[in-house]
């Protein structure tokens, strides 16, 4: 399997399902967390790896680097700021993570920003540093009970895109506080990857190959993504004013060390997905909504492209792995629509187990001996097409979310994406016209006309009747216009409008 | 025997006769000038042919809506078709040039028909071409791709999106002038985005005029006959029960679920006759005839108490019938239902209504508890109330506008009179100022969570898009309540039927936000203690819109400097609201 970055992989470094669908996905990731994950490789400083002797050729800090690592082989150092992650989410996480030696920091943490508070008697300060931290922890990203450490804020600033780093409680809880104890803040492993599992950086190796092939999109989804972290300097300047008081008082700030992360690889099938994925990103990034609604729907939209080229590198010139969706509107409930939205599905997740038993002979010399065939087969399948349920389900293009008759259907959200992501802003197209594009794009089956394409290429059943279709159609077209997206022009033409303005020029 | 009334169930999709629907047949009925209804568009269109003002108009719109009455006017109009005269797929004349359907000409001719129609102004020719929407894109996009290629330019996908947008973007906003593409210029309308709501008046005053109804005053049936007793309590309380038609398309019609004349034709045809025919009445005894077949049962596609059979393929009946209306309990209902006081209807259903009770009438008492919580009996009932609150909504007599227009807000919203005038009149300051608060209130609601009295300023807040809660919000602007200010605009046009139509938008510096009917009544639930707006994605997006034009036109610019940023925040507590402001100075954070 070729790869991308194109390096040679060492016998037991990856499993099979990293090998046929990128390093790697995992269920415990979230969504919001593969966009903070992707968010952190971004705007992190990449370098290349250590030459012969010792030397980088390169520091830089450009989203993509492709003038200096197109071929994506490099390595990249997050900003760690464990103290300001600390007084975040201290308080309110899980008893457990809590060892004495953080109890303490943060107590200092607080102290010393008392110290740096101008105005006010001892208690308005107290009443202050209780605001900025549910202000803070307002944003967080994952309401679960978790120890603070594992916790993430959305990214509303660059400041709070931070990694995974995970207190070992073995090393914590013997530790004592001290300002000039380097371990206080550095003693976290930043290689567990328990919730931020990689998956971010899955994506960003697939737009960072994109951006290589289509060097033209660079600068436009460059400062695009860069106007998503930075419109709220607000939230910088606080969480600056945090982190930069904490290491003044500790001083051993300075001595910790930073840490440095190398990206996993993906297939270079996905390249196949290149064009598509950035000129859906660049209508959406161009459309002018409010920076919270675009990363929501953002973070639901690197699933779904994820998703797609993943069932993209497993299909065929037979099996398309194309998507049956059922439209599900409520009021407009079509039996035979749903039925063959289920066995599609069904058949979608044969095509992906095919694939997984087709291709381990092939790379078993890579995999682990201890391990046999089934056990391999086994883990491959939980991490490939049964977390591409959970994927699906999470952001609504999988329904029921438990229970039978899975199978593939639009949620609101989604359809926000897909509208925002293929037409244009403010531009619309015809009904007919932009289920034919999410076809194209997502391989998207709604109406009969995409269906009879699929039929004669023998990825879906034959049916002779397929009049449940148009029902469908008519169905999606209901749920398009509930989501304000859809207008009935006149007889029987409707229009799907990207309803945003465009975003203003990068000047 | 009246023949009308075969003509009139001809016009509805029940039942097997429905001939009446078809443009060109109606054309030729004789009835066809009795209720026709003219359009400015098609007097626009006359004035330009006779003043040799020559123009190339290509219309389209929904099946129904009266594209080919439009064409039928204007030839009428210039004397050149006589009475159950047929209409040709096309035909040429001196000053004028149509071509009835672009669907009937075959596909190869289509694109040369096209460039018949947009070309005949030069030739001294107003045309008039009717097509479907499609054909109508596919066909403007060959002529554009021919000529680009003629020229040696390409024709690449951007440029056919682009294409595509302007056309559809003209048939969305059906504006005034004419388009312009390539150097093809025509005038392009959507005749589906005309408000038609008015014609319902104005059809329902042509079906009940007296002539047409002779016939039933010499019949033999015209004591026992429902359709004569229809049209007799119809026309006797004709405003009152136009008003209510009137307001319920027009209630459809903000709602985006407009209907076309046709299905108003249908809809109120089938409300007089029940799809019943004389012949059927004169060899059948009918039993409570009067009741059963009542213009208001029929009208929500009810036989009595019983829903009648396939009616809900009449569009308008079937829309009632998923809204329920009759359901939505009424301020009367006391006096209708506990002291069973029919003072509020003229005498004759008085009489109707009182034997509907006594018929119903129990005469013991239910003491037997399983009884009590019988499921049917509870639904007999219900549909009995049902049925009474359809002639309280079509029929109850009301002393002024203003009684009459509660009822209508009972049951399509609390806002909904006063949008109504907003849309249909210049209204004076005042009105305006009132819908002014009441969307202060609801944003203020929406974004602080609390309503405080006598505020004055509206914060923005920064929330988060998903129902996480944060009882602390950055605050990133503030707008004063006057600079919230509702505004109407004319939406006049050649084409409009109405004179004094008016949509109504929150101005915002240099922008406009619609506020739309199901916007205005979600603000006011909102200020009667709606939290959510979740079931409704269309207006969670709308209302993210406005957030973001709140926020282009007055947040505060972000800080460019540390030195110059002061973060206020507000604090829900269970005292209230606070404000806290920070700013930040030498690595120093001042409270």
């Amino acid at each position: 399997m070729k790869m991308y970055p194109d390096v040679a992989i060492r016998k037991k470094e990856y499993p099979l399902q990293s090998i046929l669908f990128g390093h790697r996905i995992q269920p415990s990731q979230t969504k919001y967390e593969y966009l903070i994950e992707f968010f952190q490789v971004a705007i992190a400083k990449k370098r290349s790896g250590n030459g012969p002797n010792g030397t980088t050729s390169f520091v830089i800090e450009e989203m993509f680097p492709i003038v200096q690592a197109a071929n994506g082989q490099f390595e990249y150092s997050p900003q760690l700021r464990i103290g300001l992650k600390r007084f975040i989410f201290l308080p309110k996480s899980k008893l457990d993570g809590k060892a004495e030696v953080d109890k303490v920091a943060y107590r200092e943490c607080v102290k010393a920003l008392e110290k740096q508070m101008v105005g006010g008697n001892a208690l308005t300060k107290e009443n202050s540093i209780y605001v900025i931290q549910n202000l803070l922890c307002g944003f967080s990203a994952v309401n679960q009970s978790r120890s603070w450490f594992d916790q993430n804020v959305l990214p509303i600033c660059p400041e709070v895109i931070l990694p995974e780093g995970m207190g070992v409680k073995s090393k914590r809880q013997t530790m004592e506080f001290d300002v000039n104890n380097t371990a206080v803040d550095e003693e976290f492993d930043y290689h567990k990857y328990t919730y931020m599992c990689r998956g971010g950086e899955v994506y960003y190796l697939h737009l960072l190959n994109a951006v290589a092939e289509h060097p033209e999109y660079k600068s436009l989804i460059e400062s695009r993504l860069h106007e998503m972290i930075t419109s709220f300097p607000q939230f910088s300047y606080l969480c600056n004013f945090i982190q930069n008081t904490w290491e003044t008082y500790y001083t051993a700030s300075k001595d910790v060390k930073s840490e440095v992360k190398k990206l996993g690889a993906i297939p270079a099938v996905f390249s196949q997905r290149n064009g598509q994925t950035l000129s859906e990103l660049s209508n959406f990034l161009n459309s002018k909504s409010h920076p919270f609604e675009k990363m929501e729907t953002f973070a639901n939209g690197i699933i779904l492209q994820i998703m797609r080229m993943m069932y993209v590198a497993a299909s065929t010139d037979q099996e398309s792995n194309c998507w049956v969706i059922d439209a599900n509107c409520s009021g407009y409930e079509n039996v035979e629509a749903k039925k063959r939205a289920i066995s599609a599905f069904r058949h979608n997740e044969e095509v992906i187990s095919t694939y997984l038993y087709q291709n381990l002979p092939q790379y078993r010399y890579l995999l682990d001996d201890k391990k046999d065939d089934q056990t391999i087969i086994k883990d491959a399948a939980n991490d490939s097409y049964r977390l591409f349920r959970k994927l699906g389900k999470m952001i609504g293009v999988i329904i029921p979310n438990s229970g039978k008759g899975m199978r593939f259907s639009l949620s609101e959200d989604i359809i926000k994406f897909l509208v925002l992501s293929i037409i244009p802003p403010k531009q619309m197209v015809t009904l007919d016209e932009f289920v034919d594009l999410l076809y194209q794009h997502f391989g998207m089956v709604i109406g009969p006309d995409q269906y009879q394409i699929e039929m004669d290429r023998g990825s879906v059943s034959n049916v002779g009747d397929l009049s449940f279709l148009k029902s469908n159609l008519q169905a999606f077209a209901q749920k398009l216009k509930d989501c304000g997206f859809l207008r009935d022009l006149s007889d029987a033409t409707s229009i799907v409008e990207n309803p945003y303005e465009q975003e203003d020029s990068n000047e | 025997m009246n023949d009308f009334v075969n003509y009139l169930n001809s016009t509805n999709n029940v039942g097997g006769n429905s001939t009446g629907s078809l443009a060109e047949i109606q054309v030729k009925s004789c009835y066809y000038d009795s209720v026709k209804v003219d359009r400015k568009l098609g007097t626009y269109i006359t004035d330009c042919i006779q003043n040799g003002d020559h123009k190339a108009f290509i219309l389209t719109g929904h099946a129904g809506d009266g594209k080919t009455s439009i064409l039928v006017q204007v030839l009428k109009n210039l004397g050149r078709l006589q009475a159950s005269e047929g209409l040709l797929v096309q035909n040429e004349y001196d000053d004028f040039l149509y071509f009835k359907d672009m669907s009937e000409i075959k596909p190869e001719k289509q694109a040369e028909a096209l460039q018949m129609a947009v070309t005949a102004p030069a030739k001294g020719k107003t045309s008039l071409l009717i097509s479907n929407t499609g054909p109508l894109l596919k066909g403007v996009e060959a002529m554009v791709r021919a000529k680009k290629k003629a020229v040696g330019s390409a024709f690449t996908p951007e440029d056919r999106l682009k294409l595509q947008s302007l056309l559809l973007r003209q048939l969305d906003e059906n504006g005034n002038s004419s388009l312009n593409i390539e150097g093809f210029e025509f005038v392009l309308v959507n005749i589906a985005r005309v408000d038609n709501v008015p014609f319902a008046g104005l059809i329902m005053k042509k079906i009940l005029e007296p002539q047409l109804w002779a016939p039933c005053s010499t019949c033999v049936c015209a004591e026992r006959c429902p359709i004569k007793n229809n049209y007799e309590i119809v026309a006797t309380q004709f405003d009152r029960v136009t008003q209510f038609v009137e307001n319920y398309y027009r209630f459809l019609y903000e709602n985006d679920k407009r209907m076309t004349i046709r299905q108003m034709v249908g809809q109120i045809s089938y409300a007089l006759t029940g799809n019943l025919t004389c012949e059927y009445i004169a060899g059948r005894y009918l039993k409570e005839p009067f009741f059963v077949y009542n213009f208001a049962n029929l009208f929500f596609g009810y036989n009595g108490l019983k829903k009648a059979k396939d009616v809900a393929q009449i569009k308008g009946i079937g829309q009632l019938q998923n809204l329920e209306l009759d359901r939505v309990a009424l301020d009367a209902d006391y006096s209708l239902f506990v002291s069973q006081d029919y003072s509020c209807f003229l005498p004759k259903i008085q009489k109707e209504l009182t034997a509907l009770l006594h018929r119903n009438q129990k005469h013991y008492q239910i003491t037997d508890e399983t009884q009590l919580l019988d499921e049917k009996k509870h639904e007999e009932e219900l549909r009995l109330r049902r049925a009474v609150r359809r002639f309280y909504l079509l029929f109850s007599l009301c002393e002024s506008e203003e009684e009459s227009n509660h009822v209508m807000d009972q049951i399509f919203g609390a806002p909904y009179t006063e949008y109504k005038r907003l849309i249909s009149g210049k209204q004076p300051r005042l009105i305006l100022k009132r819908m002014q608060s009441m969307v202060f209130e609801a944003l203020y609601i929406k974004n602080t969570g609390y309503l405080s009295e006598d505020k004055n300023t509206l914060p923005l807040t920064l929330r988060r898009e998903d129902d996480v809660f944060q009882n602390v919000m950055i605050v990133l602007g503030e707008v004063n309540r006057g600079d919230l200010e509702v505004i109407q605009t004319t939406a006049a046009s050649h084409f409009e039927d109405v004179d004094s139509k008016f949509d109504l938008y929150l101005q915002l510096g240099q922008n406009r936000f619609k506020l739309s009917l199901p916007m205005i009544t979600y603000f006011n639930n909102l200020i009667n203690g709606a939290i959510s707006s979740n079931n409704n994605p269309a207006l969670t997006h709308g209302i993210a819109q406005l957030d973001a034009l709140l926020l282009e036109q007055y947040g505060d610019k972000p800080p460019k400097s540390e030195e110059d940023c002061e973060l206020s925040v507000i604090i829900n507590t269970t005292q209230g609201q606070v404000i806290k402001r920070f700013s930040f100075e030498n690595n120093q954070l001042s409270i």
